[in-house]
């Protein structure tokens, strides 16, 4: 009943820094915090709580000491559920997957998130700008309301 | 036809209570963005349509040791405080259980008090004790014997929490049984007059004083800012409902909005003397029903301008901030004597 | 006196994901009751290996990279690793590529010391006043944007001078400058407003105290240190920073309180340097040229952080590739410090005094 609707209507958002810089995750919080641009109008709230959560927004290039906890995390959301990658750390890695001297690329990371998890947003950007992410968030709203299950 | 009476007034009350107690926590929500110079979300957001979404998700075991009772926890919970409500009605003071008195009331929220507490030793959340990281190895530092579960200090805390914060309510309840001298619902409201003819215990000085220690009472009955520290999200992320996920969350939401209507409800009544009166064959009762419920909204509304303002109090300023309101509380008794 | 780490009963491991730490780190807190008797902290979750990266790249791709060490206070680790070779080849950096510098710094600074505030009040549980930091927040940020091109990674600095895109012209100057006024009437009156506020006050009051003795023993650096009355400031060394007037701000409490009238007082400080910096801003060049890269032996660089002191080393081979690349940031000897601080205290205010030192896990894994 409502499925739909009800759906639309409230988003459960969670943060996972998977070891990136900080800067996208700042700014995520930028968006969720700062009155001056409030994300909650847009009916998505923040939750640090797996069991709560609908998106799992995940910062960073996913290390290796990391990634068996981002999974258990993922598991735990109850579905529908979806992964949003903020940034190009999440995306592709950035510099510390794909740039190396004579040692090679760093081996701490485990590769970009959709080696890890399946990705359903994209958001580019070093750091995104906070309006991006909110767009992003918004575009992904539908994508979760038809969702079955 | 009594009966009839009966059980009409009692399906309403439960379905006013179910739909305003997540409206109020939507009220709450906005009230706070305000005072917080922004928007914030739409007042069904935060409550009624998180808990029709969290319904509509895919149910799953948690991570507990008695998953069922766990999950049963809130719906129980939410009867045995729909009860609170029923007693005051005027339909459930007639019956010969002689339950409609505030002792048996007290009783019933201390069930909801010591609830939290096996909810907190049910559950097993993955953020604290059972996240995969390597951190117990070779030496590093283990000293104690139990690693605890975030739920687990919550319900250490719950129990702390019970016995000093819950104080003020008690006392603030029986100020107007002092004044009415009867612990009978009943005595309390008729005490105060017909609907027509009202004087409110509230606007009389011991009854003031009895407000005001209520309302802190209250605010600690619903563990809301800044009266907080079992569920903190500073250390504890939320205490005992962690592991409440898809309906059991919506459930536990409409335990949240439920028992905030409730106490607000059970306030209007020995406050301001409108019972929850169902009746629909007449003006008087209808009105009354709109009052008591509009009545409802003024708690909540102060709370959550006191939580917006609030920082979670740790034990070291809760036991001065609650003894203190007993002591108010105390007076106020002797006031009314 | 030494605080001795006692039994403890329960243990409660907080991390990875926390709503306190934000970033991945686990302490362990060892409990009798409420109280802690001792503290772990295990800090290699975030580690990405940029070290490890850097070995054998040219110079000025390995200065890029260093900005993203850390998202809060990028410009500073990019300055300190320009400085590096500039301090090695002996390159002169024209006045306003100086004044510049210090500026963009100084704003990075202030941003992090107001996310600062919004964590510590978020742990307090205050949300409204942590939203206010942020509110008193955004017109830097937007002025780093408009300055630099982005909001967070400002890629200022560069050998022998800054790029040219953050050379402002005199409108984005005289725009800056008035958007400074109403930031920082908004700002003394939030600080104020925090410093006034009794139950926020009465929660930070006498916890978490770090003495003199423990802070140097300890080795905290930074604001840390500077509450605990310990007065160092590397800024006062950066022959870029003689052009100002400002105090170095020396407190003696250190307690969690101490720790955020000090960065108050700091902010105080900073928004007086940009003040002085546009006003003042000499025209001219923005970058030397003419200087060649070449062998360079290991030369050292300190600078002063947000968090504290910063200290980078490389040496230069012939093709101007960077050798043995050493970054050392703030927090591991903060964090340190605050297991010591964090002893005695209520669970709860434990966190709080982890978070007081402002940690930043990404800069110290890198
Ligand atoms: S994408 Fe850029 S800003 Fe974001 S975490 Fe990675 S390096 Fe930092």
């Amino acid at each position: 009943m409502f499925k739909e609707v009800s759906r639309k209507n409230a988003v459960h958002v969670m943060l996972v820094y998977s070891g990136g810089c900080n800067g996208c995750d700042i700014e995520v919080v930028n968006c969720v915090l700062s009155p001056y641009y409030d994300i909650e109008q847009y009916k998505v709230m923040l939750t640090w709580n797996p069991r709560e959560a609908d998106i799992l927004l995940v910062t960073g290039p996913v290390l290796k000491r990391i990634e068996p906890a981002l999974k258990k995390i993922y598991e735990s959301i109850p579905d529908p559920k979806l992964v949003a990658a903020v940034g190009s750390c999440a995306i592709n890695g950035n510099v510390f997957f794909n740039l190396g001297g004579d040692l090679g690329p760093s081996e701490e990371v485990a590769g970009p998130l959709d080696k890890v998890l399946p990705v359903a947003a994209k958001i580019p950007g070093c750091p995104p700008r906070p309006e991006d992410i909110i767009s992003a968030a918004a575009s992904a709203i539908p994508i979760l309301a038809e969702m079955e299950v | 036809m009594d009966y009839v009476n009966f059980i009409i007034s009692t399906v309403v009350l439960t379905v006013v209570a179910l739909f305003f107690g997540p409206v109020f926590l939507g009220i709450e929500r906005k009230i706070q963005a305000r005072i917080q110079q922004r928007i914030g979300p739409p007042i069904l957001t935060p409550g009624t349509w998180s808990i029709l979404k969290f319904w509509n998700k895919k149910p799953f075991t948690p991570n507990s040791p008695m998953p069922s009772l766990y999950h049963a926890l809130p719906p129980v919970t939410i009867v045995v405080v729909l009860v609170i409500l029923w007693l005051t009605s005027p339909e459930w003071w007639g019956l010969p259980l002689s339950l409609a008195t505030l002792v048996a009331i007290v009783g019933i929220m201390k069930f909801e008090e010591v609830m939290y507490v096996v909810m907190g030793s049910l559950s097993r959340s993955i953020l604290s004790v059972t996240m995969p990281y390597g951190d117990v190895v070779k030496g590093a530092v283990t000293k104690a014997t139990i690693r605890r579960f975030f739920e687990g200090q919550s319900a250490v805390r719950f129990i702390k929490h019970i016995t000093i914060a819950s104080f003020p309510i008690y006392i603030a309840i029986f100020i107007p049984v002092v004044i009415a001298r009867s612990i009978f619902v009943q005595d309390v409201v008729l005490y105060q007059g017909s609907f027509l003819d009202l004087h409110p215990i509230l606007f009389t000085v011991p009854g003031f004083v009895g407000a005001i220690v209520y309302f802190v009472g209250y605010v600690a009955q619903l563990n809301d800012y800044p009266f907080t520290i079992a569920k903190a999200k500073g250390d504890l992320v939320e205490g005992a409902p962690l592991e409440y996920g898809a309906h059991a969350r919506g459930n536990y939401y409409i335990l949240r909005g439920v028992w905030m209507f409730v106490l607000s409800s059970l306030f209007v009544t020995l406050f301001f003397g409108i019972p929850p009166v169902v009746d629909f064959s007449s003006m008087v009762g209808v009105s009354q029903l709109v009052m008591h419920v509009l009545l409802t909204f003024m708690l909540p509304v102060l709370v959550s301008v006191l939580s917006a303002f609030g920082p979670i109090l740790t034990f070291k300023q809760l036991y001065p901030v609650s003894f203190g309101f007993t002591a108010i509380g105390v007076f106020g008794l002797l006031l009314a004597l | 006196m030494e605080k001795d780490r006692g039994e403890a009963d329960v243990e409660i491991p907080v991390g990875l994901v926390h709503p306190a730490l934000l970033e991945p780190y686990r302490p362990r807190f060892f409990l009798q009751d409420e109280v802690v008797t001792d503290c772990e902290i295990t800090l290699d979750a975030q580690h990405r290996g940029i070290e490890r990266i850097m070995e054998g790249i040219p110079v000025d791709k390995c200065n890029i990279i260093t900005e993203r060490i850390c998202g809060i206070c990028s410009c500073v680790h990019l300055w300190n690793s320009v400085r590096v070779v500039e301090k090695g080849l002996n390159i002169e950096v024209p006045e306003r590529a100086q004044y510049m510098r210090v500026i963009i710094n100084e704003l990075e600074r202030l941003t992090s010391h107001l996310i600062f505030f919004g964590h510590a009040l978020e742990i307090i549980g205050h949300e409204t006043l942590a939203m206010r930091a942020f509110i008193a927040r955004e017109p830097f940020m937007i002025m780093l944007g408009e300055l630099s091109g982005n909001r967070v990674h400002y890629a200022c600095p560069i050998i022998g001078g800054i790029r040219p895109r953050c050379n402002p012209t005199d409108d984005l100057c005289a725009k800056s400058l008035a958007q400074l006024q109403p930031a920082t009437e908004y700002l003394k009156d939030y600080a104020d407003r925090i410093l006034q506020d009794a139950m926020v006050m009465s929660r930070i009051e006498g916890v978490g105290v770090l003495t003199k003795e423990e802070a140097i023993k300890y080795h905290a650096v930074g604001p840390t240190a500077r509450a605990s009355g310990v007065s160092k400031d590397w800024r006062t060394d950066i022959p870029d920073f003689k052009h100002f007037d400002w105090d170095v701000i020396v407190l003696d409490d250190g307690d969690v309180k101490t720790r955020v009238v000090q960065r108050v007082l700091e902010c105080l400080e900073m928004l007086k340097i940009v003040e002085q910096g546009f006003k003042n801003l000499p025209k001219g060049e923005v970058r030397t040229t003419g200087w060649k890269l070449g062998k360079m032996p290991i030369t050292t660089c300190y600078h002063e952080a947000p968090r504290g002191e910063l200290y980078d080393s490389y040496g230069l081979d012939e093709k101007g590739n960077v050798r043995h690349y050493k970054c050392r940031t703030p927090t591991v000897t903060n964090l340190g410090a605050m297991e010591v601080a964090c002893l005695g205290e209520h669970l709860t205010d434990a966190v709080l005094t982890l978070a007081s030192c402002d940690p930043c896990l990404c800069c110290t894994n890198r």
